[in-house]
């Protein structure tokens, strides 16, 4: 039914299409013009129908009425035998009149009186004749109208009066009015004629215009196609500029939308390539041609160059490593979700021109991109250099460690079976053995502390416990605790003490582990035979402590990084002493914390001089 | 004015001695930029030993920081004093730069 009605809409909408409305129009008018026309004549045809029988009537009446007159008269001139008189009025009356025929007949024919006195037969009048009057008649033939009047003459008989009048009717009496009104109409219709052909073409053009604006309904129609002829009139070429005007309108709110959307974009995009360029990591976008098709900021760093030379460029130019370019082929022609990843150490113009600085190692992460058929490999770079630094300073460390842990446990295990076994035979052995496990189990102890202290400077949670610290009895202790080392190692151990040493608010068993690292790398860096010696002064606000060997000495290039995490110098001889490579960080950082420091003044083959000062009144951090 | 450079590791400590003034400054940058591109960026700058700086130290530190950024690394600052503290803070670049207490925290942040 919906559909019915759409159909039909459609149709009357195309019927009523802007140029059949103007033919319907014309025919409408032309019909009304027609039938206005045809209805006049018919009414004028009627009317002059009418016209002339109502003449006809008229005459007829006209004639009965005269007749009427003229038979009373002529019966008064009869019976007073008035002849002459009767004759001379029935010629009178038919001039008058413009009667055809007036006579006076008698009974038996004859003519007593006649317009046409020629056609006069009885002279004179008879004292009597025969017959009776005769009845009123009234005959029409063609255009004529013939009365006959009974008379009666008193004494003497029946006569009548004939008239014959012509009634011809007048075809154009009456009809004059009806041509002025014609004319009239005929002049108004022209005129409505020539005011409708004037404003038909203006019409077309508004009505052309109204065709648009129906159109215009639709928010999707495209605005040009609303245009119409401009030949059509000024409102058409005033329409046509509207259009124009709301056309450019369209057109830059178009554009401004699509300015706006390519600046959103563009937006989009810098901040998408500003977050890429904030990456520390290299991102590289590498096409099927070997060429590469986005570099962030990372990534030209990482290799060497700048982001404009790396964009576009054939990637082998600056990663020369096979395996990251193989890598990258492989991703390009057969994308799946697997990953490479190659380290690789770069040559060329990323090694530095400093022979001590560690060469730089770069993790190459290749993986496709996958988008569509497109073979896109995206190269992530990293600096792994500090990493794998790190990695061999804690494998470094571990084994140093291991090796530390695992010499006084052999130690402490070795003496212990030799005790078991010499128990009951030989108890100074025993107590020989005792001493021994003693030494190593306090040189592990030891050990572990300094591991537990390198720990917690690293996660910074290396705290001191302050209380009354005498540092003369510390130095006793420490002194105490060496002397039979350097005496097995054949070294003079000297300590030049003052008299009188403050007490410090410092905590006893950091400051005791900084003396201990001290002193002991001193004897342990002094070959047989040397001396070591331990002098305390203390100068106003401070207590300085100098350690003063005669061992293999520092190297100028070592002086400072022996003070560094794992770090040990690259003498021979150094290498052949086990160590952590840990004890002078710690004891610089404890004397640090405690508000003091630790400085080197050292010679090689020669000695050297390691100075702690503490302050009295502590100040430190 | 002396410039100091240590490697712990991979990282390159760049310890300057003395007030960053005047032309010190552009050679100082000149200095921390080609170490920064030698290291890939890995570098420390201990201010520990600057006693002050002025208005073109600070331009030039800023600069290295913004070249820095550009391929996603920022100038690490260590163990400055209060004087120089305060004219970073006042300035407002002290949030161009990463700060730490000692050498060995900006060491451990490339890890």
């Amino acid at each position: 039914m919906k559909t019915d009605k759409r159909m039909v809409k459609k149709l009357l909408a195309r019927f009523l299409c802007r140029d059949n409305i103007f033919t319907i129009v014309t025919f409408l008018v032309s019909t009304v013009v027609a039938v206005c026309l045809v209805n006049m004549a018919v009414s004028i045809w009627r009317n002059t129908a009418f016209q002339r029988d109502l003449t006809k009537k008229a005459s007829v009446y006209n004639v009965r009425t005269l007749g009427a007159v003229l038979a009373k008269a002529t019966e008064a001139l009869l019976a007073a035998e008035e002849l002459s008189l009767l004759r001379r009025s029935v010629g009178q009356a038919r001039i008058e009149h413009q009667l055809e025929c007036c006579r006076v007949i008698l009974p038996d024919g004859g003519i007593v009186a006649d317009a046409e006195p020629s056609r006069i037969t009885v002279i004179k009048l008879p004292q009597s004749w025969a017959g009776n009057s005769q009845t009123y008649t009234e005959r029409v033939t063609g255009n004529n109208v013939t009365c006959s009047f009974p008379l009666d003459v008193p004494g003497r008989g029946g006569a009548f009066l004939q008239i014959t009048a012509n009634i011809d009717d007048q075809p154009w009496v009456g009809l004059q009015s009806q041509a002025a009104q014609m004319a009239i109409a005929c002049l108004g219709l022209a005129t409505m004629w020539l005011i409708h052909r004037h404003a038909r073409f203006r019409l077309k053009g508004i009505g052309a215009i109204h065709q648009a604006l129906l159109t215009a309904k639709d928010p999707e129609v495209d605005v040009s196609t609303l245009e119409v002829d401009p030949q059509l009139g000024q409102e058409a070429v005033i329409w046509n500029k509207l259009l124009g005007e709301k056309q450019r309108s369209q057109i830059r709110a178009a554009m401004e939308q699509i300015k706006e959307s390519i600046q959103k974009k563009s937006d989009d995009n810098n901040e998408l390539a500003a977050a890429c360029d904030a990456l520390p990591q290299g991102l590289l976008l590498v096409g099927e041609d070997m060429r590469v098709h986005y570099a962030n900021g990372a990534a030209a760093a990482l290799l060497q160059t700048n982001c404009g030379k790396l964009t576009g460029a054939d990637v082998s130019e600056f990663i020369t490593d096979q395996r990251v370019i193989e890598a990258i082929n492989r991703a390009s022609d057969y994308p799946s979700y697997a990953r490479t990843i190659v380290e690789v150490e770069p040559d060329g113009p990323t090694t530095s021109s400093d022979p001590s600085r560690t060469p730089s190692l770069l993790r190459f992460i290749v993986r496709p991109v996958r988008r569509e058929d497109l073979g896109i490999a995206m190269v992530i770079i990293e600096d792994i250099t500090q990493k794998r630094v790190a990695e061999t300073a804690r494998n470094s460390f571990l084994g140093q460690a291991a090796h530390e842990l695992r010499t006084p446990l052999t130690n402490i295990q070795l003496y212990v079976e030799n005790a078991l076994e010499d128990c009951k035979k030989d108890p100074h052995a025993t107590a020989r053995c005792l001493n021994v496990i003693n030494e190593e189990s306090r040189r592990l102890e030891r050990v572990v502390s300094q591991i537990l202290s390198v720990s917690e400077i690293e996660v910074g949670s290396f705290q001191l416990k302050r209380d009354d610290v005498r540092l003369d009895v510390l130095l006793q202790t420490l002194k105490a605790d060496y002397e039979r080392a350097a005496s097995d190692k054949q070294i003079t151990l000297k300590f030049n003490l003052p008299p009188k040493l403050p007490v410090l608010q410092a905590d006893r068993d950091k400051i005791s582990l900084a003396l201990h690292n001290l002193l002991g790398n001193a004897l342990k860096y002094t070959p047989k035979k040397g001396q070591v010696t331990v002098n305390a002064t203390v100068h106003k606000d401070q207590v300085c402590v100098e350690f003063i060997d005669t061992g293999i000495g520092i190297g100028p290039d070592d002086a400072e990084k022996i003070f560094d995490k794992f770090y040990r110098a690259k003498d021979e001889r150094v290498a052949n002493i086990t160590g952590s490579g840990l004890g002078l960080t710690i004891a610089r950082e404890v004397i640090r914390l405690h508000g003091g420091d630790i400085s080197v003044q050292s010679e090689l083959n020669k000695g050297s001089t390691f100075t702690l000062t503490l302050p009295i009144k502590e100040e430190a951090a | 004015m002396t410039i100091q450079t240590q490697q712990y590791g991979a990282v390159t400590v760049i310890k300057p001695d003395g007030p960053l003034i005047g032309p010190d400054a552009d050679k100082f940058k000149a200095r921390l930029l080609e170490i920064a591109a030698e290291t890939l960026g890995r570098v420390v700058l201990d201010i520990s030993a600057v006693t002050y700086l002025d208005s073109r130290a600070l331009e030039s530190l800023v600069d290295v920081t913004q070249q820095l950024s550009a391929s996603g690394c920022v100038l690490k600052i260590c163990a400055a004093n209060e004087t120089v503290r305060q004219v970073m803070m006042l300035t407002g670049v002290s949030s161009q730069f990463e700060h730490f207490e000692d050498a060995n925290s900006a060491i451990r942040s490339f890890l």
